[in-house]
């Protein structure tokens, strides 16, 4: 058995040699690729991480915004209802207000309406109470009541102040008026009791108008003297009006 | 082929008075071969690799795998020492195919070489992890009285390494030779198969007990476990 050293020296030396080679041509170029790899791959991560972060940041942003976006929504719609609560509270007190304003006109117009009525009723009632009373004393003696409606007359000239008295016998030709055509003795009576009371006045004339029911009318051309029933019942009348409106006035 | 006699070395030629044997030459051979190959396969590396580096890369990392299991620190420091070792010894292995090359590892020479950077490398680790202090109190370990023992095996090791590698490779390549001699052409076929198996697994051996013998040094209590001798 031979052992060369020289051949163990150089052997030595090569494989020393052969493991700086290797260290440089292969193990160190390719760790060097697997941790450049692995840096890559850590930069990715952390580009994904980065990327993750930032999608939940943006997430969480737009999740805030959209929270913001109910609540301003929220706010806004109770402001809205607030506002149309008040709209409507306004416009139904304006309603009420109009409703009211219309009922009292709708209630003055239906007692002017209503107070109209009565009266055009109660003028139709005195007409009718006229008619009836005039129907009614119609049936009376014409004589009994001519006679007493003349002297009444007679006695209202009487109660006349004296100046007017003579104011009415200058006023010109005086027209007696009856509810039927006088006979002649009647017309010459009639003008003689006249003329006792109006000295100054010209020969009267005569009318008939059956309206009077009874009594008479001395018509002047400025002044007339009235005493029939057809007066006293439109006097009556006239004054029930008068009441009436007076008290209506006062309610 | 090596039918004379499997302890001879053949000197080629010398320079000087330094005698250049076959088995330095073929390890030249070899160590230009895996240089060229490296160098193509590793200039246009790619963060996107192609199959070749992914094939490289993935025998890299295989490396620093098993390196991290047995030695249980980080391969960086020990890649290119363990990782030379495993693809050196397997090219040197296999160059037994190309006809007329005596695999390296046949001779004694370069077993002894290996064995002898193994036993460097264990101590340059071991007083550079633990100090030489460190290094020298791991060897009273569990007790002071084993130091002795200690000592021997960290020799008888190497030892080993060199005889175990040696005679898996020269045993085969001398049986091959001889049967080539006897038979024919084709009947050493079977036989050069099972040379192929027989060298990956020594240089598997050799490579995963370089990481159990540095491993051991790095450790205080590593010389509880130094024991494996497949």
């Amino acid at each position: 058995m031979h052992f060369d050293g020289w051949t163990l020296a150089l052997q030595t030396i090569n494989v020393l040699v052969l493991v700086w080679l290797l260290k440089r041509f292969l193990f160190r170029p390719v760790a060097d690729m697997i941790a450049a790899r692995q840096a890559a791959a850590e930069t990715l991560l952390a580009d994904a991480e980065a990327a993750r972060a930032e999608a939940a940041a943006r997430a969480t942003a737009l999740k805030a915004q959209n929270d913001a976006f109910a609540a301003e929504a929220v706010e806004r719609r109770a402001a809205m209802q607030a506002g149309v609560e008040a709209d409507r509270a306004r416009l139904l007190a304006q309603a009420k207000e109009a409703a009211e304003a219309l009922s009292r006109q709708a209630q003055a117009a239906s007692a002017a309406e209503r107070e109209r009525i009565e009266r055009e009723l109660e003028a139709r009632a005195g007409v009718l109470a006229g008619s009836m009373a005039e129907k009614l004393l119609r049936r009376l003696p014409e004589r009994e009541t001519t006679a007493a409606m003349f002297a009444a007359l007679l006695d209202r000239l009487r109660a006349m102040p004296e100046p007017e008295r003579r104011k009415l016998a200058a006023e010109g030709t005086l027209t007696l008026v009856t509810p039927a055509a006088p006979g002649e003795a009647d017309r010459v009576r009639y003008a003689d009791a006249l003329r006792q009371l109006l000295p100054d006045m010209t020969p009267p004339e005569f009318a008939a108008d059956p309206a009077l029911v009874a009594g008479f009318e001395l018509r002047g051309p400025h002044t007339i003297v009235r005493n029939s029933w057809r007066a006293d019942l439109d006097g009556l009348i006239a004054r029930l009006n008068e009441e009436e409106g007076s008290r209506a006035a006062l309610a | 082929m090596k039918i004379a006699s499997p302890l001879e070395t053949h000197v080629l030629f010398t320079v000087g008075p330094v005698p250049i044997a076959q088995p330095v030459v073929t390890t030249w051979g070899i160590m230009a071969v895996l240089t060229l190959v490296s160098w193509a396969v590793t200039r246009r590396l790619a963060l996107h690799p192609g199959k070749a580096q992914a094939a490289l890369e993935l025998t890299v990392d295989m490396i620093a795998g098993q390196i991290r299991e047995t030695m249980e620190v980080p391969p960086a420091r020990y890649l290119p020492l363990i990782g030379t070792f495993l693809i050196f010894i397997l090219a040197a292995n296999w160059s037994s195919l190309v006809p007329g090359v005596e695999p390296p590892t046949a001779a004694l020479e370069t077993d002894a070489a290996l064995a002898l950077i193994v036993f460097g490398a264990t101590i340059y680790y071991g007083v550079r992890v633990l100090g030489p202090a460190g290094y020298l109190r791991s060897f009273a370990q569990p007790s002071f009285l084993l130091a002795p023992l200690n000592l021997i095996e960290l020799f008888t090791r190497s030892l080993s390494l060199t005889v175990r590698l040696f005679g898996n490779v020269m045993s085969g390549v001398f049986m091959i030779g001889v049967v080539l001699s006897l038979a024919g052409l084709l009947v050493p076929i079977p036989l050069m198969a099972l040379e192929l198996l027989t060298g990956a697994v020594q240089a598997y051996i050799f490579a995963t007990l370089a990481m159990v013998f540095i491993g051991g040094a790095i450790s205080e209590a590593s010389h509880t476990h130094e024991g494996a001798n497949p």
